[in-house]
């Protein structure tokens, strides 16, 4: 298991965000969360990079407890986070974008001493390539499509090389076919480089062609975890989130 | 090869630089000597500033301070320590690292805005102290009998030691700000909350930037000890702390030597200009206010250009 989240608690004033949630991932799994606005998803997704700090319970990452861990010391054991709204250096180059990720990957951050403009460019072309950006390498990351900064923050994250990978709703405001790229650039990855993903998303299309697992969440509390049949038939799921038209 | 040639450019450009001032400095009266010499030093002022501002996105509201600490710590160990120039100059340098990572310590204990604040706070905290301290500082009289360097005691003589240990700093400073190191702090100012998502200690890099940026600062605040032959608590004044903010506005913080031609400007206009014409803060006000509502990158503008990322969805 790679990670575990055991009792996990959220309390925005009265209201509870997120409420003992429980989550096992296995090594390697592609899992979603779903659930309607306000389930308290990316919450859960913060209180597992304590982007927020839980209110009570704990999380482990390959046995280790890493809820009270800074940020940035969890992101270097190897959890890569996407944002639902990307979160890039929109003012640099699409290729200083990666490289920054590089340097850190390759301990070079305090180096201020080789010049910076070509330092580690073999692995940025290797990424660039991989998220099929090259040819925007000179472009500023903040003038590329909607799609394009996605595929960019999915870059930078897998610049880190994680052992695991949260995402959240990668593919909410682009089309589906560029949906259905992005997804498809992840699983691809995700295949190279051993990763087990956790992504949020809405669109059922998406979930149920990606996930090996689902995780259905209401008002804070996972409700139902199985395969994607086995969400598919589950009564309560239905009624709660996926109505009767979603299927 | 783009970067060979880019790198020979900016050695051919430092020459031309030098040539220059130094053929401005030997055929020019000795009072317009004096007023290069203070452009160097404020130049360099800037562009320590500019660590912070440009390269890193703070707001180090209080910069002067270092300044003072630099300019206090060298001068009191002189006069009062009995230290050797050369030795004061390196010992005080070593006291302004260690300020300016106590002070960077409890600054960067919250967002940019508490940042910001707390800088302010601690300009005015010390140039009170260096006003009302009398028997360490001297109080509002400074102190004066500052030495320069032997060799280099005539204005022209000051001159040309200034400018060696000011290229010296640039040389330095530009190797940082284009060496990884840089690449992060330009991150940094992008996107802090990425910085620290890709696995670094941003609050422990801030305060590496505001160590680096505030030794800089000293040195020029040493550098105008020795023009002033003394220290004196005005070198720690909210004015000159604005006035080095506005010098990177007016010049373009997002090059690197914007802040040098800013810096250049605003010394002129404050030793030339207020000679003729008494309001030349106003004059400075506007200057800024068009800078900051007309032409954002100021003078010498920048390839980067702060935009909105794109819509869809908000943050939660």
């Amino acid at each position: 298991m790679i990670l575990k989240t055991v009792d996990l608690v959220k309390d925005f004033g009265s209201l509870r965000a997120v409420d003992n949630v429980n989550l096992e991932i296995e090594e390697g799994e592609v899992e979603a969360i779903i659930g309607p606005n306000g389930a308290g998803k990316s919450t859960l997704l913060d209180l597992i990079t304590n982007r927020s700090r839980p209110t009570s319970g704990h999380t482990y990452f390959r046995g280790r407890e890493i809820t009270k861990l800074r940020p940035f010391t969890i992101a270097s054991l190897g959890i890569g986070r996407c944002f639902q709204v990307s979160k890039l250096f929109s003012g640099l180059t699409v290729f200083e974008n990666v490289q920054i990720a590089c340097i850190s990957k390759g301990g070079e951050v305090f180096n201020m001493y080789s010049p910076g403009n070509n330092v580690l460019e073999k692995e940025v072309a290797k990424i660039l390539d991989s998220i099929g950006l090259n040819e925007m390498a000179d472009e500023l990351a903040g003038y590329l499509s909607y799609g394009d900064q996605r595929r960019l923050e999915i870059g930078i994250t897998l610049a880190l090389m994680p052992t695991l990978l949260l995402l959240d709703e990668p593919t909410a405001g682009v089309s589906r076919a560029e949906g259905n790229d992005l997804m498809r650039l992840v699983k691809n990855l995700a295949g190279e480089q051993a990763l087990t993903i956790v992504f949020i998303e809405h669109d059922m299309d998406i979930v149920f062609s990606y996930a090996d697992k689902i995780s259905v969440m209401n008002w804070g509390r996972v409700i139902a975890t199985g395969t994607p049949v086995e969400i598919k038939n589950n009564d309560l799921v239905q009624k709660v989130y996926l109505g009767e038209n979603a299927l | 090869m783009m970067q060979v040639l880019a790198r020979n450019k900016s050695i051919g450009f430092g020459v031309i630089t030098i040539v220059v001032l130094s053929i401005l400095a030997v055929s020019l009266p000795v009072h317009r000597v004096e007023l290069i010499t203070r452009i160097l030093i404020m130049a360099l002022f800037a562009t320590s500033i500019n660590i912070q501002l440009g390269y890193g996105g703070m707001m180090p509201l209080g910069q002067a301070m270092f300044l003072g600490i630099g300019g206090y710590s060298f001068g009191l160990l002189l006069l009062k320590g009995g230290l050797p120039l050369t030795l004061a100059f390196f010992a005080g340098l070593l006291l302004s690292a260690v300020a300016s990572g106590i002070i960077g310590f409890f600054c960067l204990r919250g967002d940019s805005m508490t940042f910001a604040l707390l800088h302010l706070a601690f300009n005015i905290l010390l140039a009170t102290l260096a006003n009302k301290w009398i028997s360490l500082t001297g109080g509002s009289q400074g102190f004066i009998g500052i030495p320069r360097p032997s060799m280099f005691s005539s204005p022209l003589g000051f001159y040309f030691f200034v400018l060696v240990v000011v290229l010296i700093c640039y040389v330095l400073i530009r190797m940082i700000v284009s060496s990884p190191f840089g690449k992060v702090t330009e991150g940094l100012r992008e996107n802090e909350e990425r910085i620290c998502f890709l696995g670094i200690d941003n609050k422990k890099f801030q305060l590496v930037i505001f160590i680096i940026s505030g030794l800089f600062t000293a040195v020029a605040g040493i550098l105008w000890t020795m023009l002033q032959r003394g220290g004196f608590p005005t070198y720690m004044s909210l004015i000159l702390s604005a006035e080095g903010l506005m010098m990177c506005l007016i010049g373009g913080m997002l090059s690197f030597l914007g802040p040098s031609l800013g810096a250049t400007i605003v010394t002129i206009m404050s030793t030339v200009t207020s000679s003729y014409f008494q309001e030349w803060q106003g004059l400075l006000g506007i200057i800024i206010i068009g800078c900051v509502l007309g032409f954002r990158g100021g003078i010498l503008g920048g390839r980067k250009i702060k935009i909105k990322l794109s819509p869809a969805g908000s943050d939660k």
